[in-house]
């Protein structure tokens, strides 16, 4: 007995280091040559794009990064389309996490693009940093931003910076974009859209994605960036809006050429999982 | 070597090193799994006192004069007091405080979040609107009520109507969690894409 | 140098730590488990009320005791407290994250101390998590420092991030093969979803249903037409109805905590 369950614990380890194999070696050969498939852009990136497109200019956006490197390949280049809209828009934003980690990787792609796209730090954008996670804050912040959050990620004070001139409490906030691998856009919709009406965008990995459409459906969101497909798009929709050539540190459109092909093998591995079981199983009632 | 070479040459390191889990268990992917623990805990730390502590209470305290925030770290500490049996109720005590804090927050959050979620699905289904609206505005108000009958745990499902009602919804959840396994899929390709794309790439920058 | 000031100022944070710290222990010293147990009930009462009343008071609603709101028209009288009672959340919820450094320390501390198996592991943590500290708090004032910073956040701790989560990737492949059998017709209708969703999201399943024409009744059949419909209304629809069950639940979760109705570790007598 223990034999046949070694044989089949030994079969069951090749079996998955040939799909292993299988899957890291389709996805490096489409990431390595640049394919154009046909892509069409979804209504609820178009949404999110559309409103950033007639943000007024005297308010601030707020960009909220709450990832951390485990989810890089979706909300980095979230992250990365976003910022470049506004900094192409001349949208004035914030960027502020819940996370220890999301602001600071935010903060380097918007100096990234800032160096590129000749914006300054203080006037075209401010990264506010990190704060807990705390319900109270979230109430304070909604009252009184320079109150509550008073520093930037640098301990400078924010009254020094343009940007911040006559940005009070949550009304002076044009939108609240949400990028994270959680819930957190819950507590943005109730505790700003629904006091005070700020839009509300989100930009959530895939997993989350479906549990927004109830938001979106009663326009208690305005858009969705839902993953890398998400991103995609809205590389899409600038690449199609302005002339200025767009840089990705992870081009989205690449990446989905490459998830193509993952999505493909699972279906087809899901298909000869069941047909290999339903024989199997057929032939065991035949025999009995 | 340049830093940037270092930092790429440990970058490919570590993600090989943890690539090795999915040929066996090792001791490789054990060393690296820690240091990533490790090196989260101390992130954590620097940026917890860089940005929350040293602005919100130590230089307030100290450079402003503000010395009553003294009695913030007093009851900070009281987290603590779980680790000494005789005072741990002093935890409980703040963390109950906080609970209740968070509890009166949350009326106002369910306020806002579902009652809009509510008037939402009150859909118009006998108006004059376009078939297909009004085909849509059916299967959501036919969903919604078929689903939230099959969670009413609240009496049993005697009759046929109400067990027919919710066999429908449970068929209905079924298509939101294909969905939901459709969305996890993609979600899941998307962050090994962007390791391999870092591996490809790192050595042309 | 210690100026008179700073000298006052030290005094003072010295002398309310002390004075805190006593007013701890002589509340240890006063209360029972049950004087204990009321006070926990009265402290999370008001907390939970402070919240509910500056939500439902009326813009203007004054306070005989407190002073009246600056902006009559926005806030009452409890609106001007809510940034401060933030900001003194935000701190107190900062130290607790030494809660998880000290239960994290004595886990590793107790590998190391009595060599056990794999304590080198322990050890790794140990360094990683004090180069990460020393170099995170100082690497404004020490270029080397900062270089230091750079190839733990970028060297080690992003692709290390990245990495870890990335393998699922290759666990969801086999489970696909291995596990997902359609044995019943739920089964059938879940996985009839989930080709649809997987194949519309990516540029080689729109090519599938890519000669439909874009426009007129025959677009609807479109692949991502199809999978937009059943994520806006079917999914929408029943994960509404999953929130809505969600959402009630907590609501009552959180009546019950408030009005200190609910027993367990943080409610109940001491363990």
């Amino acid at each position: 007995m223990a034999e046949i369950v070694d044989e089949r614990v030994a079969s069951h380890r090749r079996q998955s280091r040939i799909i292993y194999a299988l899957l890291a070696g389709l996805m490096v050969l489409f990431l390595l040559f640049e394919l154009r498939l046909p892509f069409i852009v979804g209504p609820q990136s178009r949404g999110l794009f559309e409103t950033v497109e007639k943000l007024p200019e005297d308010k601030l956006a707020l960009l909220i990064l709450n990832w951390a490197p485990g989810t890089y390949g979706e909300n980095y280049p979230q992250t990365e389309a976003l910022i470049q809209h506004f900094f192409l828009a001349g949208k004035p934003f914030a960027i502020f996490g819940v996370d220890p980690v999301g602001p600071t990787l935010g903060h380097e792609i918007a100096e990234r693009h800032a160096a590129r796209l000749g914006k300054q730090y203080g006037v075209d954008w401010v990264t506010w940093g990190y704060r807990t996670l705390q319900l109270p804050m979230i109430l304070g912040l909604k009252r009184d931003i320079p109150g509550t959050i008073q520093r930037d990620y640098q301990g400078r004070s924010l009254e020094q910076f343009p940007i911040m001139r006559g940005i009070r409490s949550a009304r002076d906030l044009s939108l609240i974009v949400d990028v994270t691998p959680s819930a957190t856009v819950e507590i943005w919709i109730q505790y700003f859209h629904g006091a005070v009406g700020t839009p509300v965008g989100y930009a959530p990995t895939a997993v989350m994605a479906p549990e927004a459409y109830p938001y979106l459906q009663s326009k208690q969101l305005v858009g969705m960036l839902a993953g890398i497909k998400g991103a995609a798009e809205y590389a899409a929709l600038l690449d199609e809006h302005y002339e200025e050539e767009l840089t990705w540190k992870y081009p989205p459109m690449r990446a989905m050429n490459a998830i193509s092909i993952a999505h493909v093998l699972i279906v087809a591995l899901i298909i000869l999982g069941n047909y290999q079981y339903f024989t199997r199983h057929r032939r065991r009632r035949e025999q009995s | 070597m340049s830093l940037e070479g270092v930092i790429t040459l440990l970058a490919c390191i570590s993600t090989l090193a943890i690539f090795t889990i999915l040929y066996k268990e090792n001791p490789i992917y054990r060393l690296f799994e820690h240091i990533f623990i490790g090196l989260a805990t101390g992130y954590g730390i620097s940026i917890l006192w860089n940005q929350v502590l040293k602005p919100n209470w130590w230089l307030p305290m100290t450079a402003e004069g503000k010395w009553p925030w003294i009695f913030v770290l007093v009851v900070g500490l009281m987290f603590y007091t779980v680790y000494i049996p005789r005072y741990a109720w002093m935890s409980r005590l703040l963390m109950v405080t906080l609970m209740g804090m968070a509890a009166g927050v949350a009326f106002q959050g369910f306020a806002r979040l579902y009652i809009p979620q509510l008037t939402a699905s009150f859909l118009p289904l006998l108006k004059p609107e376009p078939p297909y609206i009004l085909f849509n505005n059916v299967v959501i108000v036919v969903t919604i009520i078929t689903v939230m009958t099959y969670f009413f745990f609240s009496f049993e499902h005697r009759s046929r109507a109400v067990k027919g009602t919710a066999s429908l919804g449970r068929w209905l959840l079924m298509v939101a969690f294909g969905a939901i396994f459709g969305s996890t899929v993609m979600a899941r390709m998307a962050l090994l894409t962007y390791r391999l794309w870092y591996l490809l790439t790192a050595w042309r920058s | 140098m210690l100026t008179t000031d700073t000298f006052t100022l030290w005094r003072n944070i010295v002398l309310g730590f002390v004075a805190g710290i006593a007013l701890l222990l002589l509340l240890d010293r006063i209360t029972n488990n049950s004087s204990r147990r009321r006070l926990m009930v009265i402290l999370t009462f008001l907390g939970g009320l402070f919240y509910l009343l500056e939500f439902v008071l009326p813009p203007g609603t004054t306070l005989g005791f407190l002073p009246a709101p600056a902006d009559p028209t926005r806030d009452n009288a409890l609106s001007p407290f809510i940034s401060t009672i933030g900001s003194i959340t935000l701190v107190i919820a900062g130290f607790s994250f030494g809660l998880g450094l000290l239960n994290l320390a004595t886990i590793h501390g107790r590998n190391i101390l009595g060599q056990r198996s794999g304590w080198h592991n322990s050890l790794a943590f140990f360094v990683a998590m004090i180069l990460m500290v020393i170099s995170g708090l100082f690497r404004g004032e020490y270029a080397s420092l900062a270089a230091l910073y750079r190839v733990l956040f970028e060297g080690l701790y992003q692709p290390l991030g990245a990495s870890v989560f990335s393998v699922l990737a290759f666990f969801i492949t086999t489970a696909a093969y291995r596990a997902f059998r359609i044995r019943s017709g739920e089964a059938a209708l879940m996985m009839g979803a989930a080709f649809i969703v997987m194949m519309a999201q990516v540029p080689m399943g729109m090519m599938l249903t890519n000669w439909l024409p874009e426009t007129g009744w025959a677009a609807n059949l479109r692949i991502e037409q199809v999978s937009n419909w059943l994520m806006t209304i079917l999914n929408m629809a029943a994960l509404r109805a999953v929130a809505f069950g969600i959402g009630i639940g907590g609501l009552a979760m959180s009546l019950r905590i408030w009005l200190s109705l609910e027993r367990g570790t943080y409610f109940g007598k001491d363990s």
